[in-house]
């Protein structure tokens, strides 16, 4: 895990992330279909598309949960292709996958020892405290008991408990209230203003554009769409999801 | 009370070992989803190695044990840990067949090591022969000593596993292995703490327990699978409870001990106990507590059957060379006949594992109770030779559907377990008894039939019998019976789904079985003129060896029996006071071998060429389609109405007072963004979910509370989002279970055989069925060795080639690329016309489901957002909003459930 916490940010040549023709999938199912995407550093990133479309394939592909079958992936100037999800996880590529990135049999409290991942307990019970003092009262709480928006301010804070981080989040708003919901999205702004760059899926596309610099749509497996978050129309966007992009 | 005290003193000793052995299968069961049958297995070589070092190289007590304890049982720990690391991919079957493995592997090393007899080893423990007493009872130091090791070990452990980092990951590891992984910590090396931990467990156990019972290999690795009570006392799940399950399992054996003293014919009960306890905790924990944690399956490798020709050109100089075996093998003609005898119980056991995907391990104990009933026919009832055998074979049939019924609603796993529990328990509680094999050395008396008294005749007899059930097992493969058991296999869910009462079909087969294995304990008896409980053919052991034996046997059914004939033979040639244990050893070492891998090595593509140019196997036969089979669809039918569903999971709504119509001859679609709701509908369509609320209506008919098969026998049919084909079979054969799975249905008869107009509607079915998706070029093609796009369409195609009015297509086209997307959707559309059904489609790509539907529901939330045609939706801010987000995100009266 990084622990470069240093406060001026590193200047650093490379992006963030690298996906170089990347085919990836399930066994013999092939979801991504030769994609290519840069994520800039210190910034957020927007990755759209219909369900299905292989956002959730992608992340998991950068984290090392699949591996691509072609094409190469780096993150920070190092080719990490054939590294394993862990030691990806060690060099500060931060994943939070869909539904809940939590352990439900866990305490919060342990679950917050699992994300320091060997830096100290106390540090990571206290940034989650102060980041959500909800999350300090249940620290000896089973985190399946958690509300839904509970859950994912736990799932969050991995990305929060370390700075200057890669930090890729699958869907944090889903199944959430929308009064929640913007809660998390300013909690992802904190994020990168800590450092950490982000490579964010969202099915709320419109409050994903508006945070994000760049966006990238996919469709098929493919990358349809790329470019600044302010040349993508709203009606325009609904299209490629109806197809035919 | 006095005097039960000292029962429950040495009951409390040897059930906290027990407690600690336990709490080291649970502790590795859990976090590695791999069930340890060999955990005794791991027991026994720690105290064998005790045994070399202490006894016989003179090392001090303690400085063997933290060499045979705390260095074999870490290696021993990691050893496991890369067996268990590859098993996690493989099928249940393979999961259990090479741990089981381990066990046959060990034992034979053991007993060429030293000996199949006890050898008695003196307490060694510090004042081991030196007791005290209290309140007017005697207890040993060792027996003190050995509670307070068990106790603080197991409390070490629990103290670790709350509160470290170590067990807090190894928790982790057990909720979601890829979190820890892209957390940064690596979850192999935190399987390999906890299988290191585990087998030390077991390992301490066997070292500690070899005084109490002395070194005997089969003894001792049994001694430690009554752990598994414990475990099961614990749900294989909780480290305090399975100590206590330990704890209670030595006290109730060890008090019983009291009890039978008096009693004889319960002499056997204080050893069986534990087993008992295995089986009744099995029976009462609710299913949901014994869902065996991974799921994850390999394809496995493609099966390869060589054309029918060559297969009758190979049996005919196979038969011939049975034939001669008399003229040539003078005196070892009695190994020929006992090889014949035990090629019926491999056929027996390869019909239940290979076919239908259940282990049994206990099929020695069906050949001994039908050799019992036999005799007793014959002998005290002077019944005719042949009517004996077939009566007597046939008792085995009602206790084979004895331990099957009620382990039937156990996954695989549990259904081993369970089998491995009542083999042990029978042959401890019932084989000395009177109405089994007597006390007597002789056993009981297994007459040969009056016409065939001599060897070289009953030879005859014998191979006569082979003959036959290879026939019929042939016969079955061959029969709607042998082909929806491997459909079952394959695809439980499926075929379920598609109209088959799988349980009807599980019990049928366990009766089969055990009926083929009751004749052959009767013609192996016979041959012996004696059965015994001490023959090695009829203990429970030998089924652990018949397992290890079926999974390295090559070439299909009937074929692989003769692999065992000849295993059988081979002691009749070498001779060698340890050659069954050198036989054993490389059992057990290939069941592994070969179960790591997934099977037997598929047959080199060579030699397949060369079988199909001997046998001239044609390409596939371009069948002549005949008119597409009758679809009872009445036009346009009311089809599918759902009203006011609700289902929850736990406490979150997963799907809120949702109603929507199916009708037949159009399809309709069911959309949403991910988490909608829209799979959890679907099964409870199909009866796959029970609904907390709402009514189901098909065809006018409530179908709220039919079982999934009732429900497809009324033509409610459906595909899977991950999909589930028969991958071993053919296209065809996949195709037509659609057919043939509700055909079978639930009655027993009509599972067993097709009826010829059955068999003609299935064919005409499945390969219209066929033409429709275009795969008719696929036919003779293996399901699993297929593209994504391919299987989608023989899924899709099985779906048609069933008597369903609706189908429910669940995602059918994700995986697809763009050209094959829309050819999937012409399939879809022309289906509908043609044959009048409806089609609920749940689907992501919208521009397939604008093409196609003709009506659309939009879930969001669990809740029904919007209906309408698809122009409709495609304005609707409401749909606009709920896919991407935004401020008309949530309409007026449609809060999403907010958890508290």
């Amino acid at each position: 895990m990084s622990t470069t916490a240093a406060a001026a940010p590193l200047v650093r040549t490379a992006p963030a992330v690298e996906l170089v023709d990347v085919c990836s999938g399930y066994g013999a199912t092939q979801v991504l279909r030769g994609v290519s995407l840069t994520v800039p550093e210190s910034s957020i990133t927007a990755l759209l598309g219909p369900n299905g479309a292989g956002k959730s394939t992608l992340l998991k592909t950068v984290s090392g949960l699949i591996r691509p079958t072609r094409g190469a992936v780096r993150v920070r100037d190092a080719d990490v292709t054939r590294w394993s999800a862990n030691r990806r996880a060690r060099r500060g590529l931060c994943h939070i996958p869909e539904g809940r990135a939590i352990f439900r049999n866990l305490t919060v409290r342990e679950n917050l020892v699992m994300q320091a991942n060997g830096g100290s307990e106390a540090d990571a019970i206290e940034k989650a405290s102060t980041a959500f003092p909800v999350l300090g009262k249940r620290l000896g709480q089973s985190a399946g008991t958690l509300s839904g928006g509970e859950q994912q301010m736990l799932a969050l804070m991995r990305a929060y408990l370390h700075n200057d981080q890669v930090v890729l989040v699958d869907e944090p708003s889903l199944g959430l209230a929308p009064i929640i919901v913007d809660v998390i999205f300013e909690f992802l702004h904190t994020i990168t203003q800590q450092g950490s760059a982000l490579l964010l899926v969202d099915q709320f596309a419109t409050r994903a554009l508006a945070m994000a610099s760049a966006v990238y749509v996919l469709n098929r497996g493919e990358v349809v769409f790329q470019g600044k978050a302010g040349e993508l129309e709203r009606s325009e966007l609904f299209q490629r999801y109806l197809g035919d992009g | 009370m006095k005097e039960l005290l000292p029962f429950i003193i040495s009951g409390i000793t040897v059930g906290s070992l027990y407690g600690m052995a336990g709490t080291g299968l649970v502790l590795t069961y859990k976090t590695s989803g791999i069930f340890n049958f060999g955990h005794g297995a791991n027991a026994t070589i720690a105290a064998y190695v005790f045994y070399w070092l202490h006894i016989e190289h003179g090392w001090s007590w303690w400085l063997a044990l933290i060499v045979s304890v705390f260095v074999v049982g870490p290696i021993l720990g990691l050893i496991m840990e890369r067996i268990a690391r590859q098993l996690a991919l493989q099928r249940t079957s393979h999961k259990i067949v090479a741990t089981v493995g381990l066990i046959v592997l060990v034992q034979g090393i053991a007993t060429i090591w030293y000996g199949s007899d006890t050898l008695p080893v003196a307490q060694y423990l510090p004042k081991g022969s030196d007791s005290f007493e209290v309140g007017g009872v005697f207890v040993s130091y060792a027996q003190v000593t050995l509670t307070v090791i068990s106790i603080i070990v197991v409390g070490a452990l629990y103290v670790l596993f709350r509160y470290t980092r170590l067990g807090i990951a190894m928790r982790a590891v057990v909720g979601d292995p890829d979190l820890v992984d892209i957390i940064g910590a690596n979850p192999i090396s935190i399987r390999q703490m906890s299988w290191v931990i585990g087998t030390t467990f077991a390992a301490l156990s066997g070292v500690l327990l070899l005084p109490l019972i002395g070194l005997q290999a089969i003894a001792l690795t049994l001694l430690v699978a009554q752990a598994f009570a414990a475990a099961a006392f614990g749900a294989f799940n909780n480290i305090p409870l399975t100590f206590l399950g330990g704890l209670g399992v030595g006290i109730l054996a060890n008090v019983s001990k009291k009890y039978v003293l008096d009693v004889s014919w319960l002499s056997g009960l204080p050893s069986s106990l534990p087993f008992l306890v295995l089986i009744v905790m099995l029976l009462l924990l609710p299913k949901w507590r014994l869902v065996p944690p991974s799921s994850v399956e390999r394809r496995p490798p493609l099966a390869y059957r060589a054309p029918l020709r060559f297969r009758l050109g190979t049996a005919v100089p196979v038969l011939a060379l049975f034939l001669l075996v008399p003229t040539f093998a003078g005196i070892h003609l009695s190994y020929f006949t006992l090889g014949l005898t035990q090629a019926i119980l491999l056929l027996s056991l390869g019909l239940l594992v290979r076919t239908s995907g259940q282990v049994s391990l206990c099929h020695t104990t069906f050949a001994a109770v039908a050799a019992v009933a036999f005799s007793q026919f014959s002998v005290d009832h002077h019944m005719p030779w042949l009517a004996a055998v077939l009566l007597g074979a046939l008792v085995a049939v009602p206790i084979g559907a004895l331990v099957a019924i009620p382990a039937i609603r156990l996954s695989g796993l549990f259904l081993a377990l369970a089998t491995f529990g009542f083999g042990i328990m029978v042959e401890n509680l019932f084989y000395p008894l009177g109405f089994m094999f007597t006390h007597l050395a002789d056993g009981r008396r297994m007459p040969r039939p009056d016409f065939a008294t001599g060897d070289k005749a009953y030879y005859y007899v014998v191979l006569a019998f082979l003959v036959v059930i290879c026939l019929v097992v042939v016969a079955i493969h061959e029969s709607r019976i042998g082909r929806i058991l491997r459909g079952l296999s394959d695809a439980p869910l499926a075929v379920a789904t598609m109209g088959l009462s799988t349980n009807v079909t599980r019990v049928i087969v366990f009766c089969i079985s055990s009926f083929i294995a009751g004749l052959a304990g009767i013609l192996y008896g016979s041959s012996a003129n004696f059965a015994t409980s001490a023959d090695i053919r009829y203990t429970a052991f030998t089924s652990l060896t018949l397992i290890a034996i079926l999974a390295l046997a090559p070439f299909r059914e009937p074929w692989f029996a003769l692999f065992m004939g000849f295993t059988a033979i081979i002691p009749g040639y070498i001779s060698g006071e340890h050659v069954n244990d050198y036989l054993n050893i490389i059992f057990g070492f290939f069941a592994v071998q070969v179960s790591l891998q997934g099977g037997p090595t598929p047959m080199p593509q060579k030699l397949q060429a060369y079988f199909n140019r001997f046998g001239r196997k044609p390409a596939a036969v371009a069948t002549q389609v005949e008119a597409p089979p009758p679809v009872a669809a009445p036009e346009g039918g009311p089809g599918l109405a759902i009203d006011g569903l609700t289902i929850r999971f736990g406490g979150l709504v997963a799907v809120k007072d949702v109603s929507l119509r199916a009708p037949l001859g159009t399809i309709t679609g069911l959309v949403g963004p991910n988490g909608a709701g829209k799979t959890t509908t679907f099964n409870a369509c199909s009866g796959l979910n029970k609904p907390n609320a709402g009514k189901l209506t098909f065809q006018g008919r409530d179908v709220s509370r039919l079982a999934p098969a009732r429900r497809a026998r009324l033509g409610l049919g459906r595909t899977f989002q991950r999909m589930e084909l028969g991958e071993t079979l053919t296209v065809v054969d996949n195709v037509a279970l659609g057919r043939e799975s509700s055909m079978a249905g639930g009655k027993i008869f009509s599972q067993f055989a097709a009826r010829p107009a059955e068999r003609r509607v299935t064919h005409a079915a499945a390969w219209s069925a066929m033409e429709t998706c275009g795969i008719t070029h696929l036919a003779e093609l293996q399901a699993g060795a297929l593209s994504t796009g391919q299987r989608r369409l023989v899924e899709l195609a099985r779906c048609l080639a069933g008597p369903f009015d609706l189908l429910l297509l669940d995602e059918p086209s994700s995986g697809l690329d763009r050209a094959e997307t829309e050819r999937f959707g012409e399939v879809l559309t022309r289906v509908v016309q043609e044959r009048g059904c409806g089609i609920l489609l749940v689907e992501h790509d919208m521009s397939l489901v604008m093409k196609v539907c003709s009506y659309l529901y939009v879930l969001d939330f669990g809740q029904l957002l919007f209906e309408g045609d698809p122009q409709a939706v495609a304005g609707s801010e409401v749909v606009q909003a709920a896919y991407l987000g935004g401020s008309a995100a949530i309409p007026a009266g449609a809060e999403p459930e907010v958890q508290s």
